[in-house]
């Protein structure tokens, strides 16, 4: 039986159960819809090699990947729009070895994470044949014995923690999306625990008059963080270009140097990561905020 | 922005048929720029998909189109919802795609994963959907906004898009699918001999372009020169910019 949902105390408390090695998929797309006070709270847990997993992954997949907590990424793209310059730390880490980054096409992944959530040894796709963006352990290039046809044989890739943000939630896990999912499906139906970060909770009968834009059942965990997709957009923010372009060159001025030892702590001072998302929204101040918010 | 880089943005718009519908991917603020200008030229009704957004038929307002296909203010203004997780399960209608790249070989093969200098491995951002995307395509274009021996290579690092017409023919892929390579300094189109020049800007000589691409190709009889910018495309392309109607 599908336990009812629970509603975190806390960022800390929504990942309570996320254990080193875990499978943890990362909703959003590009500038958008990213889950980051999930995502800053996941870098102040003591873990270990995480597999993190995202279809077309902004900034916090670049930050994860340099955090020092996952040891592959898997990702169909990364990158942040409006923002010169390809992910830094992701690119960086790829280069070293530090990071296992996959090679993946959205397709692929999209069948790999339905595989997944049908319970399927493997599904199948005709797309992406002949690309390096098929050549990873999922895939398997395979030809049809009565038609002819080639065709990749894609094994399930499993997700333990989807990790995803939306507009509302109601206690019961019942989630209010915005319009576009950001492929975060793909994820949610292929993961065994959803833990959705929300603008706010409401009652369920605030879900009534817009039926359509709810998913009915959809979270174990739901978590309040208003403004938390920063600096990320929702339906509340605007994206912070300039935090984002900040970030990407600050990064990229480390790879200069050279200086690996220096990121983690770089991050933590940039992702305020000795305090909560009140103080990282803090030090970033009001005025800014609220111009995002306009 | 340059006049050379008005009628880069002009030359994927002419590729732009009335009844298409045009894929607008990540940071691809040119090939939708050349998508609005098109609709305001030739192709009122043209059908545009910018990532998390469905804009039918012009009726978006134009000061949303920014440098992000997923801003909010764009995404509150969709007239339909994207769902990006069943973006690939109609394959017998796919969508118009200019792939970027950071190499394109003599075969007319992309590359967004990663490549070699200098010893040492350079990741791009990914393939994104494109493989998917340009599989079963009956059109699609690479785009590529710059073209130096750097980008245009003999041979791919890695291949994210399959253009060759052979390996597309013995995987079952349709093999014209890869219309042309389009660069600032001209257009290429696959043969079975790979690339051939089939259009040169004007001012860039044959043998300009020859240096700055990294591997030799043929130049069909029939190159033609890109035709200059008109006036009509200059204002409407002006108008997307400044985000008029």
């Amino acid at each position: 039986m599908t336990p009812h949902a629970r509603v975190a105390e806390n960022a800390a408390d929504a990942l309570s159960g996320v254990t080193s090695g875990m499978h943890v998929g990362i909703g959003g797309a590009l500038n958008a819809g990213h889950p980051m006070a999930l995502v800053r709270a996941l870098m102040q847990r003591d873990l270990t090699d995480l597999t993190i997993v995202s279809g077309f992954g902004g900034m916090e997949i670049d930050i994860l990947a340099g955090s020092g907590i996952a040891k592959r990424v898997i990702a169909a793209f990364v990158g942040a729009e409006g923002v010169s310059g390809l992910p830094p730390l992701l690119r960086w880490a790829g280069e070293e070895g530090r990071v296992d980054a996959w090679d993946i096409d959205e397709g692929i992944l999209l069948t790999a994470l339905r595989a997944a959530a049908q319970k399927l040894p493997y599904a199948t796709w005709r797309c992406g044949l002949g690309t390096h963006a098929a050549n990873n352990p999922l895939c398997r290039q395979m030809k049809d014995d009565a038609t002819g046809a080639h065709y990749l044989k894609v094994r399930p890739l499993p997700i333990d923690v989807c990790l995803y943000w939306a507009e509302a939630a109601d206690p019961l896990g019942n989630v209010l999306r915005w319009g576009p999912d950001f492929g975060d499906t793909g994820f949610i139906d292929a993961a065994e625990t959803r833990i959705v970060q929300v603008e706010r909770i409401v009652p369920t009968e605030a879900l009534n008059a817009t039926p359509d834009r709810v998913a009915p059942w959809q979270a174990e965990i739901v978590l309040a963080a208003p403004l938390g997709t920063y600096p990320f957009c929702s339906t509340t923010l605007q994206d912070d270009i300039a935090w984002l372009a900040d970030y990407v060159s600050a990064m990229a001025q480390l790879h200069e140097r050279g200086d690996w030892a220096a990121v983690r702590p770089a991050l933590e001072r940039l992702l305020r990561l000795d305090g909560d998302d009140d103080a990282f929204l803090a030090s970033i101040g009001i005025p800014r905020l609220r111009r995002l918010m306009a | 922005m340059s006049a050379a880089d008005d009628l880069y943005v002009i030359a994927i718009a002419r590729r732009i048929r009335i009844d298409d519908i045009v894929h607008v991917g990540a940071s691809q603020l040119d090939v939708w720029q050349a998508a609005e200008t098109a609709r305001r030229l030739w192709a009122p009704k043209l059908r545009v998909v910018a990532a998390g957004s469905f804009h039918l038929c012009g009726a978006a307002s134009p000061a949303l189109m920014r440098s992000r296909t997923y801003a909010r203010d764009l995404i509150s203004a969709r007239q339909a919802t994207f769902t990006q997780s069943r973006v690939f399960d109609d394959l017998k209608r796919t969508r118009v795609a200019f792939a970027g790249a950071l190499q394109v070989d003599s075969r007319g093969n992309a590359n967004l994963i990663s490549f070699t200098a200098k010893g040492k491995i350079v990741r791009g951002p990914g393939s994104g959907g494109l493989p998917t995307l340009t599989s079963h395509a009956d059109r699609f274009f690479i785009a590529l906004p710059r073209h130096d021996a750097r980008s245009l290579v003999a041979k791919v690092d890695r291949v994210s898009v399959l253009g060759d017409p052979r390996a597309r023919e013995a995987l079952g892929l349709p093999p014209t699918s890869l219309q042309a390579v389009i660069t600032p300094l001209g257009a290429f189109a696959p043969t079975s001999d790979g690339l051939a020049l089939v259009e040169r800007t004007p001012s860039v000589s044959l043998e300009d372009v020859r240096v700055r691409t990294g591997f030799a190709f043929s130049a069909y009889q029939d190159c033609v020169e890109r035709a200059p910018i008109t006036k009509d495309e200059q204002d409407a392309l002006a108008r997307v910019r400044a985000g008029l109607a």
